[in-house]
């Protein structure tokens, strides 16, 4: 493998808005370059060296700064951090070069089975202590810092002794990782467990969030009960809008992201979204100076 | 030379003898031509809550029943009789 | 660690085995009911296992109909459980679950079908082999052509059916809708790696024939006698054709030259 050709790769990732990188986008990126200031992949869809998705991201990751997003590696599991799971991080993070590298604040697996969901933790000092040493694990076998992201959850944990941003704020104290910040995530958590969306983004340190999520979500009836899920299937509604304008407003520009995963629409159409997280991160950027 | 022996050294031969281009126009020239699919990549975007897929069945009328029984476009292939050997 | 491990392993069955009850107590009653919790992520488990097998098998989700799909999802959930936090391998043993619940019924033809969708997921998952090198093969001495092993193609796979598995793909595309006759026949069909393509190439039953020899790692000479066994004793069988035909279908990606195998 050369890494000395990663040399003329663009470099690290923008304090601008970028989008979620799907397979069927990879040819228009291949094909058209299309102008995106940063571009996410899920790490996992790229493990199989020589495969054509590898082979497509390396193409693209020509133009483009590109950061790798964990979904698999389960981190606040009981269970060991499965090996081969993480050396095949190593092998694509060493391949790729990636601006940001995250993963999740949330365990998937137990036993050796997985449940390939991001499942919030109970919010406990074991929960905290166990993040915080797995999360120095990855950083050191990977040689770099990653950022830890916020899930979207629908239930809680009676055991938890401490509120999740304080959980949050707390592991990247702790393990020197940054935060990858999902306002969406906020938002229908907050909407779930009856939290105020402000309070969690106030606890958040300015100089730890890295990164930030966008996405849309979408209400479901259980029953009578109306539950928010994070779909990733829609457009990013208003009220996610605000809260990230409230978020620059104290932080600053930060790269931003637009998740779609599901639904996807024309790529024209993801790009206007970015657009419109564009905008807000320039007025921000007016304001502060 | 055994009949064997003639078969393999002219099978191998006719390889050579034809090159891989003209093999490969006489492939073309099968019953069937060669096809191309289209490849799903990026199973890992169904992970997570929420990631994709999500949804549709929150109203799924009985989630707890397994139905099995075929009927999709099954029901559009002619004969299948199950067939002694 | 203890409580965290026993509460992620109520979670577990929960969530993926319908044991809800010593979960519940575990979760906080507030804005979401803890059972309505549960249900949630029960549905998450659901729909991300049934979309992971959708992405790989889309012929047989449109074959089988969409709530049978579904049926089927479920049932592979709880009897081929996820170990890896990479979905990308999760669905390798479809075709076993569907020769399992159809084998003799009038959808036997299932399991082939996805055993062909399978075979194009596993191919694109690894580099391109290069074609056989033909010039290299023309050095060889003709008198050691017996020893010659033919090596299967790292990108390439074969899938051999009694049921025209192929047309039955082909007539299940989006935008296509040809009938198909089940009793057509065999097919066999070579599906390989090209480029950021997958291709699939049929192959005549001489050829597949060969290729399973081949697959045994059975040099070509002992390969060819053991069809010409099996071939009618006034016919010839034509392992020409048959070698030319997984040649191009690039089923083959190498080839070795051995002295003859010893059997152990």
């Amino acid at each position: 493998m050369a890494v000395s050709d990663n040399l003329e790769r663009p470099g690290p990732i923008p304090a601008a808005a970028g989008i979620g990188l799907r397979g069927p986008y990879h040819a228009e990126f291949i094909s058209d370059s299309p102008e995106a200031a940063w571009l996410e992949a899920h790490s996992e869809n790229f493990f199989a060296p020589g495969s054509i998705a590898l082979t497509a991201l390396e193409r693209i990751r020509e133009n483009y700064p590109v950061s790798l997003h964990g979904v698999g590696l389960s981190i606040g599991s009981a269970d060991p951090i499965a090996r081969d799971h993480l050396e095949n991080l190593a092998e694509l993070v060493e391949r790729v070069q990636p601006g940001l590298v995250s993963e999740h604040l949330c365990w998937g697996s137990v036993g050796g089975y997985h449940l390939n969901d991001l499942l919030p933790l109970p919010y406990t000092e074991e929960a905290l202590a166990h993040m915080v040493e797995r999360i120095g694990q990855v950083q050191d076998r990977l040689g770099r810092k990653i950022l830890i992201e916020n899930v979207s959850s629908y239930m809680e944990f009676r055991n938890s002794t401490i509120p999740e941003w304080e959980f949050l704020a707390s592991v990247a104290a702790s393990s020197g990782c940054g935060i990858l910040l999902d306002v969406n995530n906020i938002f229908v958590s907050a909407r779930n467990h009856g939290f105020d969306p402000l309070e969690y983004l106030d606890a958040i340190p300015a100089d730890k969030i890295e990164e930030i999520h966008l996405a849309g979500h979408s209400e479901q009836l259980f029953d009578d009960h109306s539950v928010l899920v994070d779909t990733h299937n829609a457009p990013v509604c208003a009220e996610v809008w605000t809260l990230y304008e409230t978020l620059l407003s104290r932080i600053g520009p930060r790269p931003t992201l637009i998740e779609w995963d599901s639904e996807l629409p024309p790529l024209t159409v993801l790009l206007e979204e970015a657009g419109k997280a564009q905008k807000l991160m320039d007025r921000a950027h007016e304001l502060a100076a | 030379m055994t009949k064997n022996q003639a078969l393999v050294s002219a099978a191998v031969s006719s390889l050579m003898a034809v090159g891989a281009l003209a093999v490969s126009t006489q492939a073309s020239a099968q019953d069937m031509e060669k096809c191309y699919g289209v490849v799903a990549a990026g199973k890992n975007d169904c992970a997570g809550p929420g990631h994709t897929c999500q949804g549709q069945a929150a109203s799924d009328a009985s989630p707890d029943e397994f139905i099995l029984l075929p009927a999709g476009t099954c029901d559009r292939l002619a004969g299948g009789e199950v067939k002694d050997g | 660690m203890n409580s965290l491990r026993e509460l992620q392993a109520r979670c577990y069955r929960a969530f993926l085995q319908g044991e809800d009850a010593p979960l519940r107590e575990d979760l906080v009653d507030k804005t979401i009911p803890a059972s309505i919790s549960i249900r949630v992520y029960q549905n998450n488990a659901r729909e991300t296992y049934r979309g992971a097998l959708a992405a790989s098998y889309p012929v047989i989700e449109r074959l089988v109909g969409d709530a049978c799909f579904r049926g089927i999802a479920r049932k592979y959930m709880l009897d081929y459980p996820s170990s890896s936090g990479d979905l990308q391998n999760f669905g390798a043993a479809l075709p076993e679950l569907l020769a399992e619940l159809y084998a003799d019924t009038g959808f036997a033809y299932l399991p082939d079908v996805a055993a062909l969708e399978w075979a194009m997921e596993e191919v694109q998952l690894v580099e391109e082999n290069k074609p056989l090198d033909l010039t290299a093969l023309a050095e060889i001495d003709p008198g050691s052509y017996p020893h010659l092993r033919f090596v299967r193609s790292t990108s390439a796979r074969l899938v051999s059916s009694r049921y025209p598995v192929l047309s039955i793909w082909r007539s299940n595309q989006p935008d296509t809708d040809t009938p198909v006759n089940l009793d057509a026949g065999s097919e066999h069909v070579v599906i390989s790696r090209s480029g950021s393509d997958v291709a699939l190439v049929p192959v005549a039953a001489a050829a597949a024939e060969l290729a399973a020899l081949i697959e045994t790692g059975i040099p070509l000479g002992l390969a060819i006698e053991s069809l010409a066994e099996t071939t009618a004793a006034d016919a010839t069988p034509d392992i020409a054709r048959a070698l030319q035909d997984l040649t191009s279908a690039r089923l083959l990606g190498r080839f070795e030259l051995s002295p003859p195998m010893s059997t152990h």
